[in-house]
C-alpha cells in the first residue's frame, strides 16, 4: 500500500513536471504581442483588465484569481466530465491535465497572467483529483471531525449529487437527538 | 468552591397513608448535588412479612421549586422500591441499614438516594445539579407516607416512623449554562388488556429534555402491596416512528439481565418475602441464594446515543430539545393482564439551565 502511494506520488509529480514544462512552452508560444490592429489591442486591453482583476486581494487573500481562475476551471472541468462522461477517471484525469497545461498558455492572453495560472492550478488539481483518492483522503478526514459527509468540492457533478443524498442520510430527522 | 455536607435539622413524621407530607426546606445556600433521604421505621414485622418491605417505606418523594419539578416518584404505588433499585444498580448498594428480622417492634433504617449527577460514585459530581441558591425560600423535598400494613401482611404493620434529609452541596461555584438540572418523573400506566405483539401498549417519550435513562418497573395486581414480577411485561421496544426504525426490541427478561450487567447488580437475597427467607428458605446447599430483582429493569439511552451527533450524549444521553410529541415512542407487550396491575415508567429526563438563572456563560 505504501509502495503504491509512492508510486503514485511519483506519477503525479511526474505530471506536475511536464504540466510546468509545457505551460513554459505555450506560454512562449502565446506571448502577447504588441498591438497590430484593432483585435488585438481590444484583446490586450480585456487581457490586462483581467490581469489587473486577478491582482485584486482581500486581506492577501487573491480574491480576484480564485474567481476568475476558479471559474474557468469549473467551467473547463466540467465541459470535460460532461463529454467524456462514459470514460474512465484515469482518462477525464489525464485530459484535465492537458487541459490545465492549455489554460497556463493560452489563458494567458484572455485571463492575464495569474488568473490563467490560478485556473491550470485549479484544473489541474482537478484532474489528479480524477487519477487519485484525494477526495476520498480528505473526506475521511472531514468525515471524522465532522461526523457528515463534505459535498462542495471543486464542481457540483453526479458525485456531488450521490454526497448530498449519502448526507441526507446522515442529516436523518433524529440525528439532532443523537439516536 | 466549598464541598459540604449538611444536615437538615427539621424532619417529617409518618402517618398511616397520609400521602405527601408537608415539605421540607433544602438549604439554598448552593448548588444541591445529591440528597439523601433516611426513613427510620418501627414496624411489627411476622413471617408473613412481604417482598420489598423495608424499601416500601415510602410511597414515592417530590423535590420542587418554583413550580419546578425536580423529582417527581408520585403515584401512592410504592415507588420508594423503584428509587431503592435504582439506587442499587447506581451504587450497588442496598439501602437497607438493620437486620430486620421477625419481632414485635423491630426498628430498621432504609436509605434512599437522590443523585441528579451523571457520574454517581462522586457525590458532588456537579453534571446535574439543583440551582438551589437561585431559588431561596422555594426549594422543598417532600416524602410521601405509605399505609402501615404495607409492610407486613399479617401484622400491624409500621407504628412510627421518621424521614430525614442530608444533602451535599456546593457553595462559591458559579450555574453556567453547561449545566443541567433534573426533571425526572414516573408515569404510571394500568394495562387494560393483553398485548402479544407491538406496539402494544405505546407510550410518547417525553420531549424537550434530554432523556438519560427509562426505568421501568411492573408490579402485579396485590392489592396494599403490589409485588414485582417479571410475568406480565414480555417485551420492550423503542422505535421512532418518523425513519420506521425500531431502535430497541428486546424480550423483557433479556432487557432484565441487560440491565443487571450494565450497572454491575449482583442479586440480593431480600427479594423474597422476608418471613419466608428467616423461616423457610436457608436456600441450595444452606447458602442464601442472590436474586436478581424482579419487575425492574432500565433502558440506558447513553449506550445508544451517536456521540458524533450529539458530543456529550455519554454523560446526559439523547437531546430530545426541539422534538415533537410521538417522535420516539416506548412500547410494551403483556400478558395476564389485570385492571390493577402497575407499570411504573421513571423517565429520567434533564433540562438545560433556565437561562434566567446562569451566571457564567463557558
Amino acid at each position: 500500500m505504501e509502495a503504491e502511494v509512492l508510486e503514485s506520488f511519483k506519477k503525479v509529480d511526474g505530471a506536475i513536471g511536464s504540466i510546468n514544462t509545457n505551460i513554459e512552452k505555450l506560454n512562449k508560444m502565446w506571448e502577447p504581442k504588441p498591438a497590430t490592429d484593432n483585435v488585438d489591442l481590444a484583446e490586450n486591453v480585456a487581457s490586462r483588465t483581467m490581469d489587473k482583476f486577478s491582482r485584486f486581494e482581500v486581506m492577501n487573500v487573491p480574491v480576484g484569481q480564485a474567481i476568475l481562475g476558479g471559474f474557468t476551471a469549473v467551467m473547463t472541468t466540467e465541459i470535460i466530465d460532461g463529454f467524456l462522461i462514459t470514460q474512465t477517471p484515469l482518462v477525464t484525469g489525464g485530459v484535465k491535465l492537458v487541459a490545465a497545461a492549455i489554460a497556463g498558455g493560452f489563458g494567458k492572453q484572455l485571463l492575464g497572467k495569474t488568473g490563467a495560472t490560478a485556473a491550470a492550478l485549479l484544473i489541474a488539481f482537478d484532474g489528479v483529483r480524477d487519477i487519485l483518492p484525494i477526495d476520498t483522503w480528505a473526506k475521511s478526514i472531514a468525515v471524522r471531525i465532522s461526523g457528515i459527509l463534505p459535498s462542495r468540492g471543486l464542481s457540483q457533478g453526479a458525485r456531488g449529487n450521490v454526497i448530498r443524498q449519502v448526507n441526507q442520510v446522515a442529516r436523518s430527522y433524529y440525528a439532532r437527538a443523537g439516536i | 468552591m466549598q464541598k459540604t455536607t449538611e444536615r437538615i435539622v427539621t424532619t417529617s413524621a409518618w402517618a398511616t397513608g397520609a400521602g405527601f407530607l408537608a415539605g421540607i426546606m433544602l438549604p439554598t445556600s448552593g448548588l444541591i448535588t445529591e440528597v439523601r433521604l433516611r426513613a427510620h421505621m418501627t414496624a411489627a414485622l411476622t413471617a408473613t412479612a412481604v417482598a420489598d418491605a423495608a424499601r416500601r417505606s415510602i410511597d414515592g418523594w417530590s423535590i420542587q421549586a418554583n413550580n419546578k419539578n425536580l423529582l417527581g416518584l408520585s403515584g401512592n404505588i410504592g415507588l420508594g422500591i423503584m428509587q431503592s433499585l435504582l439506587n442499587l444498580a447506581d451504587h450497588h448498594v442496598v439501602g437497607l441499614e438493620n437486620s430486620s428480622d421477625v419481632g414485635g417492634a423491630v426498628t430498621y433504617d432504609q436509605s434512599y438516594t437522590f443523585h441528579p449527577g451523571s457520574i454517581p460514585s462522586d457525590s458532588f459530581d456537579y453534571s446535574v445539579v439543583i440551582p438551589a441558591k437561585r431559588w431561596v425560600g422555594n426549594l422543598q423535598s417532600s416524602v410521601a407516607a405509605p399505609l402501615a400494613n404495607v409492610v407486613d401482611a399479617a401484622g400491624a404493620g409500621i407504628a412510627a416512623g421518621v424521614y430525614s434529609l442530608e444533602v451535599d452541596h456546593i457553595k462559591d461555584m458559579p450555574i453556567t449554562n453547561r449545566m443541567f438540572t433534573p426533571a425526572g418523573y414516573c408515569q404510571i400506566i394500568h394495562p387494560a388488556g393483553n398485548n402479544a405483539a407491538f406496539p402494544g401498549i405505546s407510550l410518547q417519550v417525553p420531549i424537550g429534555f434530554r432523556l438519560r435513562r427509562i426505568v421501568i418497573m411492573v408490579l402485579d395486581q396485590t392489592l396494599v402491596t403490589p409485588a414485582r414480577s417479571d410475568a406480565l411485561v414480555t417485551g420492550v421496544q423503542l422505535t421512532v416512528p418518523k425513519e420506521s426504525r425500531t431502535v430497541i426490541e428486546s424480550n423483557w427478561l433479556d432487557l432484565k439481565y441487560r440491565t443487571a450487567r450494565r450497572y454491575g447488580i449482583q442479586g440480593i437475597a431480600g427479594e423474597t418475602a422476608l418471613g419466608a427467607l428467616v423461616t423457610t428458605r436457608p436456600g441450595i446447599g444452606n447458602a442464601v441464594y442472590g436474586f436478581l430483582p424482579a419487575g425492574f429493569a432500565i433502558i440506558d439511552l447513553r449506550d445508544y446515543v451517536d456521540t458524533t451527533k450529539v458530543p456529550d450524549g455519554k454523560l446526559f444521553g439523547l437531546d430530545l430539545i426541539g422534538y415533537q410529541p410521538g417522535d420516539i415512542l416506548l412500547n410494551l407487550t403483556n400478558q395476564a393482564f389485570n385492571v390493577l396491575q402497575s407499570f411504573c415508567i421513571y423517565w429520567d429526563l434533564l433540562a438545560p439551565m433556565d437561562p434566567s438563572l446562569v451566571e457564567v456563560r463557558i
